[in-house]
């Protein structure tokens, strides 16, 4: 039986002005995120990953638009919602974790005031407020809640304000977490609490998560689905199983071959030119440019994100060609 | 044997932190960060040492240290014979061609207001390093070296991309045609496959120009691609070095070993191994009695919170600063 999924978003698009010019930060991106997934979005910067993700909550910057598509949500469009209805979704359905939490927390009151204010709209009274705001830092692994309440965001260190980011995000139980490179500002060690935290989290909750990140290593240990983003559109979509020992479209490959994975003396191989203009009109397949594998069709056709292999799509005209190759071929070739 | 081009002997560099009007009048004593706290370390002509560490280790303030940028408060620094700390300045501004840096941000280090050929002019220039009707060529030489045309000379930085400056950036340092390059953090802002592109630059530069070079980085994984030494640092000690393969292999420092298993692997299967570590880099301010380690290793006991290990040789180019080191192969 197919489960329901409990986002599903379609031909989304989103363009932004900047300098009189449109630029295509998204541009056709559909996927589902099934119940309690982690879904991530990984590719370079400036392909689309973060503008993608705002979309998603309607945060985007006020130069920005979300120009078409539809985002369903349990069945509802919140494309189409009122602005009423929005700020009901955000928080409450949808939560959101950025990657710098210094610039997300006001540095003018407290963590627990901040955490508070999520429960001010349930009509508690103060202590049970104060409980419940105990409660979540306890669940999110902030040593002594009750004194660390009091202190500012400056007091805490990255680490622990990431924590209290994500108690915030929690708090008023969002069925989906949209974490924008959660862990990017953060050192390994740091790093990796992190990510067994979230994922700790997601199962304890039993919630969504959809990872936006750049590092290939963080988007392997957390993901279940992953999709590869490269100039606003969706190049690959995959478990992260498929992904990394059978990608079937040249980026990820590419990407792959570009990690220092293999020992010293084998040389990388980096993917020629750079990222097109997405602000210029795209013919054919944005990769081809860079592509070893582009033929004739490649620059003059978009190739559509299709079902390669049963839950493996791909936006690659020759996509049955690259069987064989994976990440372990590039670790291994020594 | 090869010879040692450069030798950092029990440097030290701390910071002062900032008093309060009350703290003066009071008369508190000043306190220091101790961002560099004896380290000594030597670097053999033509070899690539990665320096890693997490970010406040004190690896940058090392890198700077060397060069001079920051004036030392210890040690002693000997770069090809000649003694760094003890130079007046129109020396060093001898010395220092020999010994050039890479920073992490090629957006903020290159002056927006400058072409390419102004940067690299002035250089030339300074240094008096070729006369003036050889600098465009000599211009053009260094740019081709890093992959770059003719076009690039008269334009200005906002016109290049990421990979691009730190291209230039590399350009500018070896015009100079320094013996030395110190690279801190050069690939750390860029995207995976730009990176790729860098790091090939920067080994193909090494053998041939036949540079020696500082890598340092907190990138665990292009470390170990690119380095044929590693040092590991903690709060501004040295706690472990060794050959690459080794260290990587069989980490003798338990902070080494953690630092290798937090970095996440690019393993879909993997999920993360059971070691977790607790808690976080304590400030440098308040650096912990004993061994700076302690609070967060988990084979810490009582004489790790009072003696402070010290960094010994377990076997030629191997050294650990451990009461409770792990069991590290010897070479076979």
């Amino acid at each position: 039986m197919m489960r329901e999924p409990l986002l599903s978003v379609r031909e989304l698009r989103t363009y932004f002005l900047n300098n009189k010019k449109i630029v295509r930060a998204v541009d056709g991106v559909s996927f589902d995120v099934n119940k309690s997934e982690i879904f991530g979005l990984v590719g370079e910067s400036g392909c689309g990953k973060s503008a993608t993700c705002r979309s998603l909550i309607r945060l985007v910057q006020s130069t920005g638009e979300i120009v078409g598509g539809e985002i369903l949500y349990n069945g509802e469009d919140i494309v189409q919602a009122p602005e009423k209805r929005m700020a009901e979704i955000r928080g409450r359905e949808i939560g959101m974790i950025f990657q710098e939490p210094m610039n997300t927390l006001n540095p003018l009151t407290t963590i627990g005031v901040q955490l508070m204010e999520v429960y001010q709209r349930q009509k508690l009274s103060k202590a049970e407020m104060t409980e419940k705001a105990v409660e979540m830092m306890r669940l999110v692994g902030i040593p002594d809640p009750v004194t660390r309440l009091k202190d500012y965001p400056h007091q805490f260190s990255g680490g622990m304000r990431q924590r209290a980011m994500i108690a915030i995000a929690l708090a008023a139980q969002p069925k989906l977490l949209l974490a924008d490179e959660p862990t990017t500002a953060l050192d390994v060690t740091i790093q990796d609490q992190i990510i067994r935290l979230l994922l700790e989290l997601r199962e304890k909750l039993s919630m969504s998560i959809i990872l936006v990140t750049h590092d290939m290593g963080v988007a392997s240990r957390m993901c279940d689905r992953i999709a590869v983003m490269y100039a606003g559109r969706i190049m690959e979509i995959t478990t992260s199983h498929e992904l990394f020992y059978n990608p079937r479209h040249p980026y990820t490959l590419g990407l792959m071959r570009s990690m220092p994975l293999a020992g010293k003396g084998v040389r990388l191989e980096p993917i020629q030119g750079t990222p097109p203009d997405l602000s210029e009109e795209i013919t054919g397949c944005p990769f081809a440019p860079r592509c070893k594998m582009a033929c004739d069709r490649c620059r003059t056709e978009s190739p559509a994100l299709r079902e390669v292999e049963p839950g493996h799509l791909s936006a690659c005209h020759r996509a049955e060609e690259l069987t064989g190759e994976s990440f372990l071929t590039c670790k291994e070739v020594q | 044997m090869s010879e040692v081009l450069l030798s950092v002997e029990n440097m030290v560099k701390q910071f002062p932190i900032k008093q309060t009007m009350f703290d003066v009048i009071a008369r508190k004593p000043k306190r220091y960060v101790r961002a560099v706290d004896d380290v000594s370390f030597q670097v053999q002509k033509g070899e690539t040492v990665g320096l890693v560490g997490e970010s406040g280790c004190g690896k940058s303030t090392l890198a700077k240290t060397i060069c001079r940028l920051h004036s030392p408060d210890g040690g002693k620094v000997v770069f090809d014979g000649m003694d760094m700390f003890g130079l007046r300045s129109d020396e060093l501004r001898r010395v220092r061609y020999k010994m050039q840096m890479v920073f992490q941000d090629p957006y903020s280090s290159l002056n927006p207001r400058m072409t390419v050929r102004q940067m690299l002019t002035e250089i030339l220039s300074v240094h008096k390093l070729c006369p003036k009707e050889e600098r465009t060529a000599r211009e053009l030489e260094v740019l081709d070296m890093v992959g770059m045309g003719e076009n690039a000379l008269d334009r200005y930085p906002s016109q290049f991309s990421g990979g691009q400056r730190q291209r230039i950036n590399i350009a500018r340092a070896l015009i100079m045609k320094p013996d030395m390059l110190i690279a801190d953090e050069p690939v750390s802002a860029l995207d995976v496959s730009i990176q790729a592109q860098i790091i090939n630059l920067l080994i193909d530069l090494k053998n041939e120009l036949d540079l020696t070079m500082l890598f340092i980085s907190h990138d665990l994984r292009v470390v170990k691609y690119i380095s044929d030494r590693v040092v590991v640092m903690y709060l501004g000690r040295i706690v472990e070095m060794g050959e690459t393969e080794e260290l990587y292999e069989s980490p003798c420092h338990p902070y080494t070993d953690i630092l290798l298993k937090a970095a996440p692997e690019v393993d879909p299967d993997s999920d993360g191994g059971e070691y977790v570590i607790h808690g976080e880099t304590p400030s440098p301010i308040d650096i912990p009695g004993g061994c700076r380690f302690h609070p967060r290793c988990p084979y810490a006991d009582e004489k790790c919170k009072t003696v402070e290990p010290p960094l010994v040789e377990l076997w030629p180019g191997r050294c650990v600063a451990c009461h409770h080191r792990l069991g590290g192969q010897g070479p076979a």
